[in-house]
């Protein structure tokens, strides 16, 4: 089952369901798909990473070459290439890499070539398969190497797919490769309105998703409330515990303990009930689903 | 030489604008003709809208901006471009104006 790790809000608990999630599972390949900011290796530190540098391609003007006619410029949608009276001027940290410039220049005065983004470690944490994304400070094309990763992890059989927050392009790159999304919220009053937007991308794609609620509380649990009221499965609620917070805290994996383990064995459980039916369903029937 | 102020409208007594690229109206001042006119922006909630702004006064043939502030990507193609930027010391367009020429602003 690949599983994708989501939240609305930060700070929900992403990376803490994510990690353990994967240690619970005999043959998990946990993804630190949060390129901007990986944090999984804290708790799933690799033994002599495997480093793989992400190269994407980029302009480069052969100025000499150049007739300043502004088709280059024209073309970009991004705005990454300018005209600056004289010659053309690449912004580079906003190219996103499609190569329409050199393929629109009538002259061939574009030559495409490699240009760091940033990096994927890989390894093992004992029986756990890591791979962390990590997006170079300034650069902007994190979906790069997101999907670098997912190609070389695609062909094996359970993903869990750390996300970062929010609901941006990164985001989507796990979405769409996932069987099933797992949306971590906290219940508060900003917990259910991150929460929503998130559920509204989900039905966009028509993917099927449960909740898992973590530092739940009995009393105003809004997100239980809004789950019942949409109709929307709760997969397991994380109870809302200094040492739980102490055990995340310190690095440790709370899954390493057997009643906290049961927590996530609940998770994986439900989430594989959920995903039953749900395969039957037919995949194009957006129309269908409640959009919030 | 052409003079420019970003303002909020389309008039000679119009507040400066706060940011370059966000601005929907672009006072130029033609020093040589003694004439001024008004762009207005086609980038004003798009991406990158401090790089169009900036190519739009390349275009025009600018040679300074005055402005409360400006990006670094705008900034940086301004420079390309051998526009000088000037730091607006007052809330009006017109004032700004007068101040640049008594050569009383001093550089963004």
């Amino acid at each position: 089952m690949k599983i994708a790790i989501l939240s609305g809000k930060g700070g929900t608990g992403k990376t803490f369901v994510s990690v353990n999630l994967s240690y619970i599972q005999q043959d998990a390949v946990y993804l630190d798909c949060d390129v901007e900011v990986p944090n999984g290796h804290l708790y799933l530190p690799i033994e002599n990473p495997v480093v793989e540098p992400v190269d994407m391609p980029i302009p480069s003007i052969l100025h000499e070459k150049c007739s300043r006619c502004r088709a280059c410029m024209n073309f970009c949608a991004f705005h990454a290439l300018s005209f600056t009276g004289k010659q053309v001027l690449l912004f580079d940290h906003l190219c996103h890499n499609c190569g329409g410039c050199a393929l629109v220049c009538p002259n061939k005065a574009i030559q495409e070539v490699p240009y760091n983004i940033g990096s994927i470690s890989s390894g093992n944490f004992e029986h756990v398969r890591v791979y962390s994304g990590s997006l170079n400070p300034g650069q902007m094309q994190g979906s790069a190497i997101i999907r670098r990763m997912i190609d070389q992890t695609r062909h094996l059989p359970n993903l869990v797919m750390d996300c970062s927050p929010g609901n941006s392009c990164h985001v989507v790159q796990g979405i769409v490769e996932a069987d099933l999304c797992i949306l971590v919220a906290e219940p508060t009053v900003f917990g259910v309105n991150d929460m929503r937007i998130c559920i509204d991308l989900l039905n966009t794609y028509n993917k099927p998703f449960g909740i898992v609620i973590n530092k739940s509380l009995d009393t105003r649990n809004y997100i239980k409330t809004f789950c019942r009221e949409h109709n929307i499965k709760v997969l397991a609620e994380i109870p809302l515990s200094p040492e739980l917070a102490r055990i995340n805290a310190s690095g440790q994996l709370a899954a390493k303990d057997a009643e906290y383990s049961r927590i996530f064995k609940k998770i994986l459980k439900n989430a594989q009930a959920l995903l039953g039916p749900r395969l039957e369903s037919h995949p194009d029937s957006v129309q269908d689903r409640e959009v919030f | 030489m052409k003079v420019v102020i970003p303002v909020e409208q389309a008039r000679v007594d119009s507040p400066i604008s706060s940011i370059f690229g966000r601005s929907p109206f672009f006072y130029l001042f033609d020093s040589e003709t003694n004439q001024g006119s008004f762009l207005e922006s086609t980038f004003l909630f798009g991406q990158s809208a401090g790089i169009q702004a900036a190519q739009l006064m390349i275009d025009h043939g600018v040679d300074v901006l005055i402005s409360n502030r400006c990006g670094e990507n705008a900034m940086r193609l301004l420079s390309a471009g051998n526009i000088t930027v000037y730091h607006a010391a007052a809330s009006g367009a017109a004032e700004n104006l007068e101040l640049f020429f008594a050569g009383k602003l001093s550089l963004l």
